[in-house]
């Protein structure tokens, strides 16, 4: 069966705590190679690590400046580094990606390879350092950026209605921070102790190195065990991810905000994770919900009612806390909620035609192949993976996704919990201030003003 | 049976790839680039039909001049059909489809692991079949305007906005591909109708397949549905009327004030380059993309003193539009001092034009843009969309690797003399509401 052939990651130990997952996948014209620095998702470091990425690829011991780094990369036919911190589960991790054009198609055969690697591995791994801690004026440029980051997330109205909602959702859970941190610990952050947080992770992060692409993965592989020069290491285990439970009754919120149109966002507890044997169910539950165009959702409130442009629902794998998004005009508010909340009630009654599951499935499973395709998309996936505690080929995952019934989809959903209501509306929005009493019992908890970002980050404090 | 003449084959020799090309007899033209080992396969139709084209002549030779937003509107549209929505029926075979409409094409798309064979005849079918019905229209309308009020609270739409509009006097660029909620009311099924017959035929459509794909049977496929639908014969060129545009800006500034957490500039310039199309095109367009790398990518003097000033951050980017009819450039970023970043730009800019541009960064450039047109060999999406509008414009990929080895210092720097003009420049802001 050609299927699962060429789609496994094999794993090495080349340090301690440092595996490499390698993928030779010669249908691709450039080599990418990924490699991320784990740490709990946690309120003293939160900042400090997604800080760490911007400043470590302003340059180098070797390569001191973003210039110097820009003009290297360029000669190199034009190979693409680029740093981020990003958020799986309770989990952030630093990340570095390279990617870079197969030998095969340079002009020469010239071997980028190994220089490339160099250069990640300097930015990674080897810092320009002063005194014992970063340049001053990288850490204070990138403190400044940092801070303008976090602001920006207010510019893209469904995403921030998306933050608001985990914030809320999940206040006093670690899951709450955002992957870019808090902006009132921006000021604290010092380059000596930057420093010091950057030579910790190096010395006790568990890192995943991941390598797609090439036919040998022995062309590529020596350079990537000599360029990194891992020491000394003491790597620490990381907690799990807690799924966390819905309040007895749902909590709402409403803000106001200069918006045209208004955001709902809703978030539900599942309590199922990938690490369990429901997972394949609760991907169809989603997927039958509003993970595609034929879903209840789209189907409801886009084409139905023809309320939103836009209405769907996505599944964070590790956490297991389901988000139900739609942009509608304000004044539908209760109409689109209402059919929302009609769909997952539908889901729970088992109201699923065998269309909508057979459909559902094979949407699933071309998702799972096409992923192959893309060496991002690999590497999302096996990092998911990987830190959620399970890891499935894909034979494996398209079978479990093949086997769910009705049945399992059914009990996934009598477990699934309406935790928050979240609703970003119009400032001159008569819900803002209460509305007419029989509705309020049913608006419940929590109405106010939009915050700032930097206030609304520090809610959970 | 129909039959279909032998493909050309355009080698691109450089990534060991192969287009294969074939103009069917209705006009149609069909470009496969097999991808052995891929998994997904994508597919598009692409109309050469999009936002700009609201002025023209009917096939029966009358002037028609329709509300903005009508290609985006009919994009929609399409999908309805009389037994349902189209979408379900792709859905029903697993295969993701979509469409996006732009200034100068509209493009359906299907990309899919299982059943391509039926997914791909209902892809080319289904454009070939109007269903327009007042009840539907009504419908999508209500649909279209709260895609059009999400894009109002986007402040970078409302900043390209601001600047299309202080841009231009009348070219339709200056209009939202999607129109405006005024204009969305005066469309109706008669107008939706008019823009098919005009636009949607075979002589003014491309077919683009990406995958582990045989071109022949592809090619096949394609004159099939086209005999069934008795679109068999060529027309002539379509009958577009040309907007009138004056060469200077229609205003110096546009400001907006919205929900930003700082303010966000955009500068623009008006091209000074008359229409082109072909090789001469795609020229421009990488003379245009190398010079800006040089006066503000990341490793350009510029970048790096407006960077460590903090008057731009991450959120910096310098790009370019260059199509047939029209051209700009603009800068925009994130800032806290839109007026001091404004005048630096404009300033740094006009001082790069006047220095000149050494060989040795156009080299580097060359290098970088080498890997990104190979990257994009990795893309199957990204493929299918440069063959359609490369295909549309009369060259093919491999031109674009030939002129890219072509590109000397100065055509860059007499390119920059050109497109960089501060008489021809405009501004964009939008600033945190008080």
């Amino acid at each position: 069966m050609k299927l699962g052939a060429g789609t496994s990651l094999v794993s090495q130990t080349i340090a301690p705590g440092v595996a490499v997952h390698v993928l030779p996948a010669p249908r691709f014209k450039t080599v990418t190679l990924s490699v991320f620095l784990h740490r709990p998702l946690a309120r003293e470091t939160a900042t400090p690590m997604a800080l760490l990425p911007s400043v470590l690829v302003r340059g180098s011991r070797e390569l001191p400046t973003q210039a110097d780094l820009t003009r290297a990369l360029d000669e190199l036919y034009g190979a693409d580094l680029s740093a981020a911190v990003v958020k799986n589960g309770e989990v952030q991790s630093a990340a570095f990606h390279l990617n870079v054009v197969d030998r095969r198609y340079l002009p020469d055969g010239a071997d980028v390879w190994r220089r490339a690697v160099e250069v990640l591995a300097g930015v990674v791994a080897r810092p320009l350092l002063l005194d014992g801690g970063f340049r001053p004026d990288y850490v204070e440029q990138e403190k400044v950026n940092l801070g303008r980051q976090i602001d920006a997330v207010r510019n893209d109205k469904a995403r921030y209605a998306a933050v608001r909602l985990i914030e809320e959702m999940c206040r006093g859970e670690r899951f709450s921070l955002q992957p870019l941190g808090r902006r009132e610990d921006i000021p604290r952050i010092t380059p000596q102790g930057l420093a010091a947080v950057h030579e910790g992770l190096l010395r006790t992060a568990p890192v995943d190195i991941f390598l797609v692409g090439g036919e040998d993965p022995e062309d590529y592989l020596p350079a990537i065990r000599e360029s990194f020069r891992w020491e000394g290491r003491s790597p620490e285990e990381l907690p799990g991810t807690e799924t966390g439970k819905a309040p007895s009754r749902p909590r709402q919120v409403v803000e106001g905000e200069d918006v045209e149109q208004g955001k709902l966002a809703l978030g539900y507890r599942t309590g199922v994770t990938l690490a369990d044997d429901d997972y394949a169910a609760l991907q169809v539950y989603n997927g039958t919900l509003g993970g595609f165009v034929h879903s209840k959702l789209f189907k409801n409130v886009r084409e139905g009612a023809s309320l939103a442009y836009y209405a769907h629902s996505q599944v964070d794998p590790l956490k297991g806390v389901l988000v139900v998004s739609s942009g509608i005009e304000t004044r539908n508010f209760e109409r689109a909620l209402a059919i929302v909340e009609e769909q997952v009630a539908a889901m729970e009654r088992g109201d699923i035609s065998d269309e909508e599951l057979r459909q559902t499935k094979l949407a699933l499973a071309d998702r799972l192949r096409v992923a192959q395709d893309s060496p991002s998309a690999i590497v999302a996936r096996a990092l998911g993976d990987i830190l959620g505690g399970r890891r499935r080929e894909l034979p494996e995952a398209l079978a479990e996704i093949e086997r769910v019934t009705r049945e399992d989809v059914v009990r996934v959903a009598s477990r699934i919990r309406l935790d928050t209501v979240y609703f970003l509306t119009r400032r001159d929005d008569p819900r803002l201030s209460g509305g007419e009493p029989e509705d309020a019992a049913r608006r419940a908890a929590l109405v106010r003003e939009a915050a700032r970002p930097s206030e609304a980050g520090g809610a959970g404090s | 049976m129909t039959s279909v003449s032998a493909a050309r084959k355009e080698r691109i020799p450089e990534l060991g790839e192969t287009v294969h090309v074939r103009e069917l007899a209705s006009g149609t033209a069909v470009l496969v680039l097999p991808k052995p080992g891929f998994t997904k396969k994508y597919a598009t139709v692409t109309v050469h039909y999009g936002s700009l084209d609201n002025h023209f002549r009917t096939p029966e030779g009358e002037e028609r001049r329709v509300p903005e937003g009508v290609a985006h509107f009919l994009e929609h549209k399409m999908f309805a059909k009389p037994d349902g929505d189209v979408f379900d029926r792709f859905a029903a075979l697993g295969v993701g489809s979509n469409a996006y409409t732009g200034f100068a094409t509209t493009t359906y798309l299907i990309s899919t692991s299982q059943n391509f064979e039926a997914a791909f005849d209902l892809l080319i079918d289904f454009v070939q079949e109007p269903y327009f019905t007042p009840e539907g229209v009504e419908k999508e309308r209500g649909i279209i305007a709260e895609e059009l009020r999400m894009y109002r609270d986007s402040p970078h739409w409302r900043l390209f906005q601001g600047l299309k509009e202080c841009l231009y006097h009348r070219h339709p660029v200056r209009d939202d591909i999607g129109g405006t909620l005024e204009s969305l009311a005066e469309i109706d099924a008669e107008v939706l109708a008019l823009c098919h017959r005009t636009f949607y035929h075979p002589s003014n459509m491309a077919v683009t397949a990406v995958g582990d794909l045989d071109p022949d049977e592809i090619a096949q496929r394609v004159a099939q549905s086209l005999a069934r639908h008795g679109n068999l014969e060529r027309k002539g060129p379509i009958a577009r009327i040309p907007p009138e545009e004056p060469a200077d800006p229609a205003g110096p500034r546009a400001t907006a004030r919205m929900a930003v957490a700082r303010p966000l500039l955009c500068i623009g310039y008006k091209d000074a380059a008359p229409p082109a199309t072909g090789r001469e095109l795609v020229r421009r367009e990488l003379l245009t993309s190398i010079g800006l790398e040089v006066a503000l990518g990341k490793a350009s003097p510029l970048y790096n003193r407006l960077y460590e000033s903090g008057l731009i951050g991450r959120s910096f980017g310098a790009s370019a539009f260059i199509e047939e009819t029209f051209g700009f450039v603009y800068v925009s970023a994130e800032t806290d001092e839109p007026e001091r970043l404004e005048r630096e730009l404009r300033e740094g800019l006009g001082r790069f034009v006047a220095e000149g541009v050494a060989p040795a960064d156009v080299e580097r450039v060359r290098r970088r843009l080498f890997g990104d047109l190979a990257g994009e060999f990795d893309a199957p999406e990204s493929l299918a969309h440069a063959l359609a509008e490369s295909h549309f414009i009369g060259v093919g990929l491999s031109d674009h690797f030939e002129l890219l080895r072509q590109v000397r210092a100065e055509d860059v720097h007499r390119r920059m003399r050109e497109c960089l003009r501060d008489d021809r420049a405009a501004v964009s802001v939008v600033l945190p509401a008080r």
